[in-house]
């Protein structure tokens, strides 16, 4: 039972005893450990079903609830995957090599087929059939959503959303980390705080915030709440229906996208930004380059890889965006986009065929950006 | 405001240049830091004020007049929370934790297996795993939510911590097998001729060292499963016992200008969690998202 | 080989665990079961009859299931309160849920195959799309006298329920009147202005007041995602008045279509108002950026009204206390006319929450139509039930609920503006006069969608003919 040296450090965290295969280990030990092994696997079947009783049960205490439901959603999930390895174990060495990779991998692997697989799947099956979905109508659906003006300003808007807003939050947020690094470290990680704030607010919440922006009342119905026209009117201004005034309304409701989507960019731009060698730059300003030469000339492409998963991850954020929309105008004054056109065909119309459509053209519509993605990992794994 | 004339080479924050030339910097940090949080602090300073006075002026007004104590009052989280916030709160409580500590266990195996073990159809099943990342959570609600009918388990936690898990995995595999891959191949080939079998490495080595990726990840799903309003609105029913904060504020702003002096404090009962979550943990988030995307 | 008589062993405790898991998962679901039972046992009990005495000496079944409905806050604690009564009265366990969204709740809860026992929706439309889906059980089957209700209730709110089957699934249960128009009665006092009878008296009206330097009229159309919504109600109000109850009907049953000339005419009239010059507070392009909550707010002005008459649904007295310039006791000078004729012709508007069943359990049933009686319609009507009630009020102050009832006893208001909705409503569902907002009539692309961003577009100047061609391609 030696321990090797390079997992020491592991030792510390006293994890359950390790049981390497075979002649090691004590006999009475080995077949205690199959026991309990052979245990594991029904046991925790048991326990998720026991669980589950319990926790539909509504008059039980909520925190024994949650703590139960933390035990076991730990504990269990561990004992379910340690209990797999151990049937494994017991598999002739080629069979348990072969068998091993997908017993790591199951278990997520029928969470996504149950919770994401088999509803795209009837999505698209859905989306070829009529508003009930009771009869095919072939692809009358798609046609209707590239011929109808309603669904077209929803495309239009989607497409703007899309190249602006991340353009506008992976900007700022790479402008503002790069300037920020420049600064003290208590005022950067002050100031970086305050950016990163809007992250932890939830769309309706953001809502409720930017209401007191964008608020509008016209002449003659009290004071201005929103800050904008509280600032436009004091400058001399009459007010401005900031959100009923199409095409800039659609700015408007960017602008709180970006709110939001900016710290997670600048968060991880910058310590991007910090992982550039300074041996870099140094020689770069040594070669007489300014600060923004040697931002460009080094500093940029050493971090455009994470410039890519970042774009990549707002693109997502934005590309799925209805909420915003959804609360404040209801895609009311030419601001609708495609999400929140779907939620309202699912939900508000229950024209289920035409959601299904949009659903599906907002999922082919990324497939580019994913190949992007995937070449990537690729060239990762050429380089280890 | 170039650094040419700067030739010492000490620690960086040392070379960083004198203050005086940075002022432009500040400024303009300064002012984009402000802009930032106006909209939040109008939101902080009308949730203590009086009900009225927020429907009959704006926020910026009380600026000139902070001392005045009859400007402020604590009126509006108190019928907030008498409102059923306080058992939202709990609920989403109970609804979160899980939902965070599932996926990342059940995502961590299978980045494990995608990072470092052989096995046929690997780079299919991943490609898809990441493909999924996009498949739009709003179709996926009605089809589950008629088999969940079917096994009468509308309305309890378990049916949104496993949603939740489910809908989380594609970005946590995602981000966690970008992370395990990026650790050193060496580690495991030693530990591997050293005996060590694949499970024992990954609960020994792997794991330890996976500690940012994995509270990166932990956040970020913390905060959008306690901001998330769909998922909750489906799968927990119209029981208000089992109400989540976003419905219920949701539910708020729904009843129109009546609510109007309610909301702010509502929204920040909402927030105050998820902040003291990622301000505690932010170092972790940094560290996680970027190992494995950043090398030099 | 070894490994071979280890994976037997395996095989072996597993079965044998799994058979002890298998009584323990029995165990769970005894125990759920017993949960179930015991609900199935207490539905059990009272199909077979456990009775609680009420406060009338009747015998009543006790009921136990949720009720479904659309108000939250004070609304939603006037339904609770009625519901404590009844419960209090019958023992029944009847819960309320209320929730702002429950157009799409009850339509996920209903797709998702887990409606609600009973629920009560503002949206008539969506009830022949639940029946048509067989969730719902019919008046005939739950054995209501469909001529009684007709006449009780109006035969054109009957209809509403009436679906494809040729059977009744809507039971008309607390109407919202919408065609009032809200004044600042000590101004009108003051100046001396009239109530205006017909629509020309109100143009004029508004005209002397714009002469005497004043503004006659607040709008207010906006509403987050809802946006427009009031405006319809202006529209409607005209041309049931201009058109008659058939052409109405005809119109958001879409046999004729929405661009039919009497849908233009109603807006030309409407636009007679609207477009005037100085008439409209804040100007007509600001209207659809006015919060129809915010729209009172100038009635309070002081010391001088910002506007001097509004037209809104009755539910609005409720948002006057949240207006900015609003002083306790204030409302007392707002009073309400009716809305005046057009061409002599008269009509009620308004809406109403309409009770559908799903689950048609005898208990449920009998509550159902306990509700719907005058003496209960007097327990929800006002907090007190105006101290004639016979099982008192809801107990929620400042809320008041029209009768569905042609019969319903004035009585049991405490306020003189609720006592005259009441008598209005009653007589117009005596008359069967009493219409439903055409909006919520519609299929959804329409009613609430394409039919608000006309209206919103309309005060923006879209001219009509485009408008009403828009609207009518949306029609699905």
């Amino acid at each position: 039972m030696s321990t090797p040296p390079l997992m020491d450090h592991a030792e510390l965290d006293g994890g359950p005893p390790r049981h390497p295969d075979g002649e090691h280990v004590h006999t009475f030990g080995l077949w205690l450990l199959r026991i309990v092994s052979a245990l594991v696997l029904p046991a925790v079947v048991v326990v998720f079903f026991l669980t589950f009783g319990f926790l539909k049960d509504e008059d039980a205490n909520k925190a024994i609830q949650v703590l139960v439901a933390v035990v076991v959603g730990i504990g269990g999930v561990w004992a379910l995957y340690w209990g797999m390895d151990r049937a494994i174990s017991q598999l002739p060495d080629r069979s348990a090599r072969a068998v091993r990779p997908f017993a790591f991998v199951g278990p997520a692997m029928a969470l996504l087929t149950f919770y994401l697989v088999y509803p795209a799947v009837n999505t698209l099956v859905i989306s070829f059939q009529d508003k009930d979905s009771e009869a095919f109508v072939g692809f009358d659906n798609y046609i209707r959503i590239f011929s109808e003006s309603k669904y077209l300003i929803s495309i239009r808007n989607s497409l703007v959303w899309v190249i602006l807003v991340p353009l506008l939050a992976v900007g700022i947020g790479l402008a503002f980390a790069t300037m920020a690094d420049k600064l003290s470290s208590r005022v950067e990680a002050f100031t970086k705080s305050l950016i990163f704030l809007p992250m932890a607010i939830s769309f309706v919440g953001a809502a409720v915030v930017w209401t007191f922006v964008y608020g509008f009342r016209p002449e003659g119905f009290g004071n201005q709440i929103g800050v904008l026209n509280g600032i436009w009117t004091g400058l001399g201004g009459n007010p401005v229906n900031w959100l009923q005034t199409s095409p800039w309304n659609n700015l408007f409701l960017m602008i709180i996208l970006v709110w939001l989507q900016t710290g997670f960019s600048m968060v991880i731009l910058s310590s991007a930004i910090k992982g550039v060698p300074e041996v870099l730059l140094e020689a770069a300003r040594i070669d007489g380059a300014s600060e923004w030469q040697a931002f460009w000339k080094v500093t940029f492409p050493s971090i455009s890889s994470t410039i890519v998963v970042v774009w990549t991850t707002v693109l997502i954020t934005v590309w799925k965006v209805f909420d915003i929309v959804f609360v404040m105008t209801g895609g009311l004054f030419d601001t609708q986009v495609i999400a929140q056109t779907m939620v309202e065909e699912f939900f508000t119309n229950f024209n289920f065929g035409i959601g299904a459509a949009l659903a599906v053209l907002l999922f082919i519509a990324v497939i580019p950006v994913l190949i992007i993605n995937v070449n990537r990992f690729r060239a990762q794994e050429a380089t280890r | 405001m170039t650094a040419t004339t700067e030739t010492r080479t000490v620690v960086p924050t040392e070379m960083k240049e004198s203050r005086f030339r940075k002022v432009p910097i500040y400024l303009t940090v300064g002012v984009v830091a402000l802009l930032w949080t106006i909209p939040s602090l109008g939101l902080l300073i009308n949730s203590f004020r009086e009900p009225s006075s927020i429907r009959t002026n704006g926020w910026w007004t009380v600026l000139g007049d902070i001392f005045n104590t009859a400007t402020w009052s604590l009126e509006n989280y108190r019928v907030v929370l008498d409102e059923g916030f306080s058992n939202a709160f709990a609920n989403t409580v109970a609804i979160s934790i899980p939902s965070v500590v599932i996926p990342i266990t059940i995502a961590a195996f299978a980045a494990y297996a995608f990072a470092w073990m052989k096995f046929p159809g690997r780079n299919v099943l991943f490609v898809t795993v990441v493909g999924l990342m996009v498949v739009p959570l709003q179709m996926a609600l009605i089809p589950i939510l008629r088999i969940y009918t079917d096994f009468d388990v509308t309305g309890t936690f378990p049916a949104v911590w496993l949603a939740h898990a489910g809908f989380g995995l594609p970005l946590a595999v995602y981000l966690l097998r970008n992370y395990m891959g990026s650790l050193p191949a060496s580690l495991m080939e030693s530990a591997n001729i050293d005996g060590a079998d694949h499970f024992t490495i990954f609960y020994r080595l792997v794991i330890p060292l996976s500690v940012p990726v994995l509270a990166s990840f932990a956040i970020f799903q913390f905060l959008w499963v306690w901001n998330d309003y769909l998922v909750a609105l489906v799968f927990l029913g119209i029981d208000p016992n089992v109400r989540v904060l976003t419905v219920e504020l949701a539910d708020l702003a729904g009843r129109g200008e009546g609510a109007l002096s309610l909301l702010p404090a509502a929204a920040f009962v909402t927030m105050i969690l998820p902040l003291v979550v990622f301000f505690s943990l932010q170092r972790f988030f940094v560290r996680g998202l970027t190992a494995g995307s950043v090398k030099g | 080989m070894r490994k071979f008589k280890w994976l037997l062993l395996l095989v072996a405790f597993a079965m044998i665990v799994a058979a002890c898991g298998d009584d323990g998962g029995d165990e769970t679901t005894t125990t759920a079961d017993a949960g179930t039972t015991e609900t199935t046992a207490g539905a059990t009990a009272t199909t077979a009859g456990e009775t609680a005495t009420t406060a009338g000496g009747t015998e009543a079944l006790a009921a136990e299931f949720t009720l479904f409905g659309a108000p939250g806050g004070d609304e939603g604690k006037a339904i609770e309160g009625f519901l404590d009564a009844y419960n209090a009265a019958t023992g029944s366990d009847i819960v309320y849920t209320g929730s702002e969204d429950f157009e799409a709740q009850l339509r996920i809860r209903v797709e998702g195959g887990d409606p609600p026992a009973v629920a009560f929706t503002p949206q008539p439309a969506s009830i022949c799309a639940f029946a048509d889906d067989g969730v719902l059980v019919s008046l005939e089957d739950m054995g209501f006298d469909i001529a009684e209700m007709e006449a009780n209730h109006s035969k054109f709110w009957m209809d509403l329920g009436l679906c494809a089957d040729g059977l009744h699934y809507g039971i008309p249960w607390f109407p919202n009147y919408k065609s009032i128009i809200f004044y600042h009665e000590p101004t009108f006092a003051a100046k001396g202005y009239e109530i205006p009878e017909t629509w020309d008296d109100m143009i004029s009206l508004s005209q002397q007041i714009v002469d005497d330097g004043g503004t006659p009229w607040c709008f207010g159309f906006e509403s987050g995602g809802a946006t427009g919504w009031a405006g319809t109600d202006w529209l409607e109000d005209i041309l049931v008045r201009e058109a008659g109850g058939d052409v109405y009907a005809d119109w958001f049953n879409h046999d004729i279509p929405f661009n039919d000339p009497a849908v233009v005419s109603a807006f030309d009239t409407f636009g007679e108002l609207f477009f005037a010059e100085g008439f409209v507070l804040g100007g007509p392009e600001n209207v659809a950026g006015v919060a129809f909550g915010d729209a009172p707010g100038p009635l309070f002005n002081d010391p001088e009204p910002g506007c001097l008459m509004m037209k809104q649904g009755s539910f609005i007295t409720n948002f006057f206390a949240d207006t900015a310039n609003y002083d306790a006791g204030e409302e007392s000078e707002i009073l309400t006319f009716p809305f005046p004729t057009i061409d002599g012709n008269t009509g009620a508007m308004g809406g109403g929450d309409t009770i559908i069943v799903f689950d048609g359990a005898p208990a449920n049933v009998e509550a159902v139509k306990a509700w719907i009686t005058t003496d209960w319609q007097c327990t929800l009507a006002s907090a007190s039930g105006g101290g004639v009630a016979p099982y008192g009020g809801h107990g929620v102050a400042g809320i008041e609920r029209l009768p569905g009832h042609k019969d319903a006893d004035l009585g049991c208001y405490e306020t003189d503006q609720a006592k005259s909705f009441a008598g209005a409503v009653t007589a117009a569902l005596a008359a069967n006069s009493f219409v439903f907002d055409a909006s919520d009539l519609m299929p959804p692309e329409v009613g609430q969608g394409s039919f608000w961003e006309a209206m919103v577009n309309w005060t923006r100047g879209t001219a009509v003919s485009e408008i009403v061609d828009t609207v009518e391609a949306s029609w699905p």
